[in-house]
Parts: C-alpha cells; sequence; structure tokens
C-alpha cells in the first residue's frame, strides 16, 4: 500500500487518498439504495463458480450444521466427523481450483479450520492447506506444510508436484530439482518430463527442455488431454522466452484449446500479442472471456491494448478498465489487505506512468516470486525508472541462473548501454 | 503461477478479478440510538441463506423478498452491539439493493436502541464458518468523530470509543499551530509589513474631497483612507490565501513547492521596493490577494508536515486557517499603532520608510537567491 502512494507530496495526501479509497468503497457515497420495479426483475445473475458453490454447500448442509458456527467441542468429532471435514475441504478446493472463485478458496480455508486442534493433522489435511497458502502467494507457510504431508506420505505425488511448482516460482531451483527427480518415480512419464523441462527453461538448458517438450508433443497417442495442456504451457512459455512468436503462438493456441479459461496462459498469450503490437488481436482474445472470468491481470492487459488503439471508443473504455482496476485496488486496501503487487507494478508502469511506484511494487513481487516475467517486469520497472544499479544487479542474477530470455537480455543490454553512454559522456 | 494438479488434476486459475467477499456496516450513534445500513453481497446470502429458489442461475427481487425473514434472521443473529455489556435491541427494515462495484448488495437499513452507556461493543460473525476470506468493513459515526474497523476471522470484535482527545482539543492545538506559525513565519509577516507600511505612511499625501476639507476635517479623512485601506489589504491577503490553504489541503492543487517559496520571497521583495518606490500605485489590495494566493501555498505546505487527522480532516484545516488570521490580526494590531507613532514625524516617517523599504527588500532578495 505503502508503495502505491509513495510518489505523492505530502503525508498528509496520502492520509487523506487512503481515506478517500475508504470513503469510495464505503457505500453511502455514490451509489443509493433502490428497490427493483417488480418481483420479476433479476437482481443478479450468479456466476459459475458461484452456483457450483452453492450446490456444494447445500449438499453438505448435514455436516455442515454440526461442525458449523455452533460446534460442538472439537476434541469429540468422530472419526466420521474427521474425514466428512476432508472430504468436504477436497471438494471446496475443487471448486476453486476449477473457478478460482475467492470465496471457494475462503470456503477451503474455513473447512480446514475446522480440523481439531489436537488431533494430527493427515496429509491431505497438510496439502490443502498448502495449496490454500500457495493460492494467498504465502509460499514458506506452503512449503513448511508440504514439508509436513512429505514426512507423513513421503510418496505423495501431489506434495512434491506442488514443492516442485512453488520452488520454480520462487526460483529454489535446487529443491525444484530435487522434487521433479522424486517426481520421476510417482507419477506418468510425460508430466514428470515436464516438471524437468520447466526447470531446465529457465536454468540454461532451454533448447534442449524445448525440443524435448516437442518431441512428447509429437507421441499424441500415449498424452491424455492434461498432458497436452501442460505440455504446451511450457513449450509456450520457452519459446516465447526464446523469441519464437510463431512457436510460443502455436503452443498458447493449442493449450487454450485444451483449457480456454486457463487464466495463466491467457495471460501470456496476450502479453505476447502486445509485445508484437497486435492490440486488436488482444483485444479480441480477451474480449471473449465472460466479465467474471477476467483477472486483474487479464484487465491491465486488455486496456493496454484497448489504449494503444486509435479510435475514442476503445480510448473511452480502456479509461473506464483503468478506473474499474484502480477501484479494485482501493478495495484491496479498505479491505486491509496489501496490493497485489505484480499486478499493481504494471498498472503503475504501462497505464499509470508511475515508474517509480512501479519499482517499489516489482520490487516487492520479486522478493516473493522470480518467474521469468517477474524478473522482466521488475527489469522494466527499473528502466523506467532509470535505476541502473538494480538493472546491474537483474543482470548478475540472471547471468548466475543462466535465465533465457530476449526480451529481458535486449531490455538490459539497450538500458546498460544508455546508462554507460550517459556516464562516458558526464 | 501455474501449479499442475494429478490427485486434484486441476489448473487453478488466477482470482484476483473474482470480487471478494465483504460486508459494510455503517452505523451511526446518536445518545442511545443507532441507526444505519448493513450492506450484504447477494452472492454471500446465495452461499449462506439460500436465494435462487428454482435453480435458474439467476437472483430475482421476487426471491430475496421471499427469504426476508430468513435474510434478517441469518443477518441478526450474526451480530451483536452491545455498551457497558448491556445489548443494543437491533431491527431491520426492509430490505433494498445498492450496487457497488464489486456486485449488488442487499441493503439493510437497522435501528436500534442501546441502553448501556460508555463505548459501543460490536460482535460480527456473518459468514466466517462458511468463508474464512470474509471481511466486513465498519464505520461508526458518532458526533462529528468517524471510526472505522475491519473485521476477520480473527478479528471478530471492534470497541469504539469517543477518541481521547476531545473534538475541541484537537480543533484548538490546530488554532495554535496556525497562530504560531504566521508569527514564526518570517516572509509571511514582512510581506504583510512592507505592504501595509505605504498604507499608513502615505495618509499623510491624502487628499481629501473638498467637503471635508471645508469642514476642516482633513486630518479625519486620511484616517478613516488608512483604515479603510489597511482593511482592504488585510481582507485580500486573508481571503487569497484560505482560498488556496483549502484548495492545495484537499489536494486538488498541487505546486511545486520550489515555486512556491520562490514566489513568496519574491512577493517580500517587490513589496519591499514597493516602500521605498510605489511600484504598486494604489492596487495595494489587488497586489495583497493575488500574492496572498501564493501564501496560501506555503500554508498548506506546513500544514502538511502537521499531517492533518483524517478524522475531523475538514475542522482541524478550518482551525489552522482561523490560527493563521487571529496571528496574523495580532501582528496588525501591534503593527498599525507602532507605525501611526514612527511616522508622525516627517524625520521619523523617512527613516521608517527607509529602514523598512530596505531591509524587507534586502530579505526578500536574499530568499529569492537561496529558494530559487
Amino acid at each position: 500500500m505503502n508503495s502505491s502512494l509513495s510518489g505523492l507530496h505530502f503525508p498528509y495526501i496520502k492520509r487523506f487518498t487512503i481515506l478517500l479509497a475508504l470513503t469510495l468503497v464505503t457505500p453511502g457515497v455514490g451509489a443509493q439504495p433502490y428497490i427493483p420495479s417488480g418481483a420479476n426483475t433479476v437482481v443478479e445473475t450468479l456466476p459459475e463458480s458461484i452456483i457450483a458453490l452453492s450446490r456444494k454447500l447445500r449438499s453438505e448442509a448435514p455436516a455442515h450444521s454440526t461442525v458449523g458456527t455452533e460446534r460442538r467441542a472439537t476434541e469429540s468429532l468422530s472419526e466420521v466427523e474427521l474425514v466428512a471435514i476432508q472430504q468436504q475441504a477436497l471438494a471446496a478446493y475443487r471448486v476453486a481450483a476449477e473457478t478460482g472463485e475467492p470465496r471457494a478458496y475462503g470456503h477451503t480455508l474455513a473447512l480446514l479450520e475446522r480440523w481439531p486442534e489436537g488431533r494430527p493433522r493427515p496429509a491431505l489435511i497438510h496439502v490443502l492447506s498448502a495449496a490454500v497458502l500457495q493460492h494467498n502467494h504465502e509460499f514458506p507457510e506452503a512449503l513448511a506444510e508440504l514439508i509436513s504431508a512429505l514426512a507423513i506420505e513421503p510418496n505423495s505425488a501431489q506434495a512434491h508436484l506442488m514443492r516442485a511448482q512453488i520452488s520454480l516460482v520462487t526460483a529454489d531451483y535446487d529443491t525444484a530439482r530435487e522434487s521433479c527427480l522424486a517426481l520421476r518415480t510417482l507419477i506418468r512419464y510425460p508430466l514428470a518430463m515436464n516438471c524437468q523441462a520447466q526447470l531446465d527453461g529457465v536454468t540454461g538448458r532451454a533448447e534442449q527442455a524445448l525440443a524435448q517438450v516437442n518431441d512428447m508433443l509429437q507421441r499424441k497417442g500415449e498424452l491424455s488431454p492434461q498432458d497436452h495442456l501442460e505440455l504446451n504451457i511450457t513449450a509456450a512459455g520457452i519459446a516465447h522466452r526464446l523469441g519464437r512468436v510463431a512457436d510460443a503462438e502455436r503452443h498458447y493456441v493449442a493449450a487454450l484449446q485444451v483449457s480456454p479459461a486457463s487464466g495463466y496462459t491467457l495471460v501470456n498469450y496476450a502479453a505476447l500479442l502486445i509485445e508484437n503490437r497486435r492490440f486488436d488481436d488482444v483485444v479480441s482474445l480477451l474480449d471473449s472471456l465472460d466479465e467474471g472470468a477476467m483477472s486483474t491481470e487479464m484487465q491491465i492487459l486488455l486496456a493496454e491494448a484497448l489504449s494503444a488503439r486509435q479510435d475514442m471508443h476503445s480510448r473511452d473504455r480502456a479509461q473506464a478498465l483503468t478506473l474499474a482496476i484502480q477501484e479494485s485496488f482501493d478495495a484491496a486496501v479498505a479491505r486491509g489487505e496489501g496490493l497485489p503487487t505484480k499486478e499493481f507494478s504494471r498498472f503503475a508502469l504501462t497505464l499509470q506512468q508511475r515508474p517509480a511506484e512501479a519499482l517499489a511494487a516489482a520490487l516487492k513481487n520479486w522478493a516473493l516470486q522470480k518467474e521469468p516475467s517477474d524478473t522482466l517486469l521488475l527489469a522494466q520497472a527499473a528502466r523506467s525508472a532509470g535505476d541502473v544499479e538494480q538493472l546491474t544487479e537483474i543482470l548478475r542474477w540472471a547471468q548466475l541462473h543462466g535465465t533465457q530470455d530476449v526480451r529481458l537480455s535486449t531490455l538490459l543490454s539497450a538500458a546498460l548501454a544508455d546508462a554507460n553512454a550517459d556516464q562516458g559522456g558526464a | 503461477m501455474r501449479a499442475v494438479w494429478m490427485m486434484i488434476l486441476l489448473i487453478p486459475s488466477l482470482s484476483f478479478g473474482h470480487s471478494l467477499s465483504d460486508s459494510y456496516l455503517s452505523v451511526v450513534l446518536d445518545d442511545n440510538r443507532v441507526r444505519g445500513e448493513w450492506l450484504i453481497a447477494v452472492r454471500d446470502l446465495e452461499l449462506a441463506v439460500g436465494l435462487d429458489r428454482n435453480a435458474d442461475g439467476s437472483v430475482t427481487w421476487g426471491e430475496i423478498l421471499e427469504r426476508q425473514s430468513q435474510i434478517e434472521n441469518h443477518a441478526l443473529s450474526h451480530i451483536a452491539l452491545s455498551r457497558s455489556d448491556v445489548a443494543c435491541d437491533l431491527t431491520l427494515e426492509a430490505p433494498m439493493l445498492e450496487e457497488l462495484n464489486s456486485g449488488v448488495f442487499v441493503h439493510l437499513p437497522l435501528s436500534g436502541v442501546c441502553s448501556g452507556d460508555g463505548a459501543l461493543h460490536l460482535t460480527y460473525n456473518l459468514q466466517f464458518d462458511i468463508d474464512s476470506s470474509h471481511r466486513s468493513i465498519v464505520t461508526l459515526k458518532q458526533g462529528e468523530e468517524v471510526q472505522s474497523a475491519i473485521l476477520s476471522p480473527s478479528t471478530r470484535s471492534a470497541e469504539f470509543s469517543p477518541s481521547s482527545v476531545s473534538v475541541f482539543e484537537q480543533y484548538r492545538t490546530f488554532v495554535l499551530e496556525g497562530v504560531w506559525h504566521i508569527w514564526i513565519g518570517l516572509d509571511h509577516i514582512l510581506f504583510l509589513v512592507a505592504i501595509l507600511v505605504p498604507v499608513v505612511v502615505r495618509r499623510h499625501g491624502t487628499d481629501a474631497p473638498a467637503g471635508w476639507l471645508q469642514s476642516g476635517r482633513s486630518s479625519r479623512w486620511s484616517d478613516f483612507t488608512m483604515v479603510t485601506g489597511i482593511l482592504k489589504v488585510v481582507t485580500a491577503f486573508t481571503v487569497a490565501h484560505s482560498i488556496t490553504l483549502v484548495l492545495a489541503t484537499l489536494g486538488w492543487i498541487v505546486l511545486p513547492t520550489r515555486l512556491v517559496e520562490s514566489v513568496i520571497a519574491l512577493s517580500v521583495a517587490l513589496s519591499g521596493i514597493n516602500i521605498l518606490y510605489p511600484i504598486f500605485r494604489g492596487h495595494q489590495w489587488q497586489i495583497a490577494f493575488a500574492f496572498g494566493l501564493v501564501h496560501g501555498f506555503g500554508f498548506a505546505g506546513v500544514l502538511a508536515d502537521l499531517s492533518l487527522p483524517t478524522q475531523l480532516f475538514i475542522g482541524s484545516l478550518l482551525s489552522f486557517n482561523i490560527g493563521v488570521e487571529i496571528g496574523q490580526l495580532a501582528i496588525v494590531l501591534v503593527l498599525v499603532p507602532t507605525l501611526l507613532i514612527l511616522t508622525n514625524a516627517v524625520l521619523t516617517r523617512r527613516l521608517t520608510e527607509a529602514v523598512a523599504g530596505i531591509a524587507i527588500t534586502g530579505c526578500g532578495l536574499l530568499w529569492v537567491a537561496e529558494r530559487y
């Protein structure tokens, strides 16, 4: 939150802005209560995620009432009830993971919190807790849960898989290597290979990794839709970073054919299109989604594409979208939560031209996660803010880990050459 | 980030775009009566009490009215207000709707009586058993004071006591800060002095209208023009700096500090020169107004350093402004009689003009050089 306002001139304005943010999201200002004209007026069309969660809540109603608000002393829960908690939490997590609905993540957590303190927690409870923590970007806490799960079930494929994914995100490549290795004997070959290819792709062996994934994708008959999806996402990411735009696009499209709502794929594909100034394609890609299915990252990319188009209608839409994104950040502040640093950084950088704030947020994000897109964002923010020291540090880090990303290397060499020329000139 | 699922075989999608579960509770406490409104998301009520009775994926107004008593029971059984352990008797009135950025909310008007006294205690349990990420954003207005709290599963209650510093105390502090600032702000004082000296000194050179001369009241006439001149100058300066102080503090106009400080210095230098040689030529009050606008930004800079409280923001801002005016009036009340005494005799008048003119111009120019 501080980062978002640190560029402002006076401390009292900062306070005033927070007050204003609270006022804006607090009803009474702007919005007016009303009574609809008739009983048949549709008040709200429920998103699929809420329908699924509501159905789930209705189905768990008996257990829900026994372990709900007026729950019995938790120590007295029977084995059957403990099994019910696990099943319900797993089912809630399914809804959360399928739909991305925050209320479903919140429900999973509410169910997990019903586990009695004095009773030993089974591996599933640890894994589900890790999944919710991972979703909230609480990586160290999630890893601790996974280690507990693996202590109970050393061959838990799910725990190893999640540990590998978190380690890849946090750039703890040694742990990722260990987990990928463990997975070789625990899961089917295509996905175990995919784990290794993801790691190789960010540690200096991108060419080999891409070739392997492409080979695997040729074996169509042996692959499940899940394999197709994962392998294509990995291949798209590596090709994207190697600057092979056509290959990357082919893999993104293939992944979207398997899973049209894959947020990760949509965001990266839209970024590829923006980098290649294909703004109309970005708009048609993201406009086809339901409003409720748009993540903030997608909204930012759509606003960037719209504002790059010349017509007034697009620019007006970009402006409205920018305002809506700002309001969602204000709401996060009003809830007493931190801003989502990655999203806020990109927003400040590309839509608000506030490089100092973008850099501060990108740094906070990078302290937490270091996927190639995080590193690139940090470098873009550092360049806009003219922070040569930070750019040098990123270069050192990228060289150390063997990062291969043409966008990053082009940006770094141009920015550092400019800086050297300035120094020479001075 | 992405994650692969084996056992569950699912790919979690990004989620920040989906609206989070919030409720908004706004309460006004007036003596022993509370009134306010509680906004609960339609989506949260669907999960808690089930609104979509015909399971067609849409919630109609009729379906909400059909479940009105369940909604009200659900809401009232998850909230408790009390004062000194005496529970407030709360009732909900007929629901309405309200649309916010994050979705459609059922707007429940709320009222009741809290017969206890002292701090208001709130216990809140809505939705937490279903959704651990639910939050309630609560505001309580008591007199002029607004307090807020964010409630979560780990903070399910809040206590609202009238703040330890009374409203009067807080305003008094800002009045004193305003007085203090104009007294220690040499640039503002010198500008005021410089703009007043010619008004007082040149009263001797004022020609009274014929009628006044004939009746032998020329000195009274000059006193009259002097007093109106002082009033015009001081009023113009006051009005102008009040306008910009408010605008700058509200953040509606923000000027670079260096520019403001430099123009203030320039205003001092020019008014100093005006004592020695009349460059303002009878436009005293207009000049005071124009430069007063810039001095207002200077006052705002000081106020910024004091960090206005978010509570009582406007009141504190106005108190500071009143303080500045009181301080200024005190200066005028001391300055004008002093100048009258000094300028009674020709020699001291010339001396006063020369010393004040040279000193003030010098200070002004020095500041211009320093601040530019």
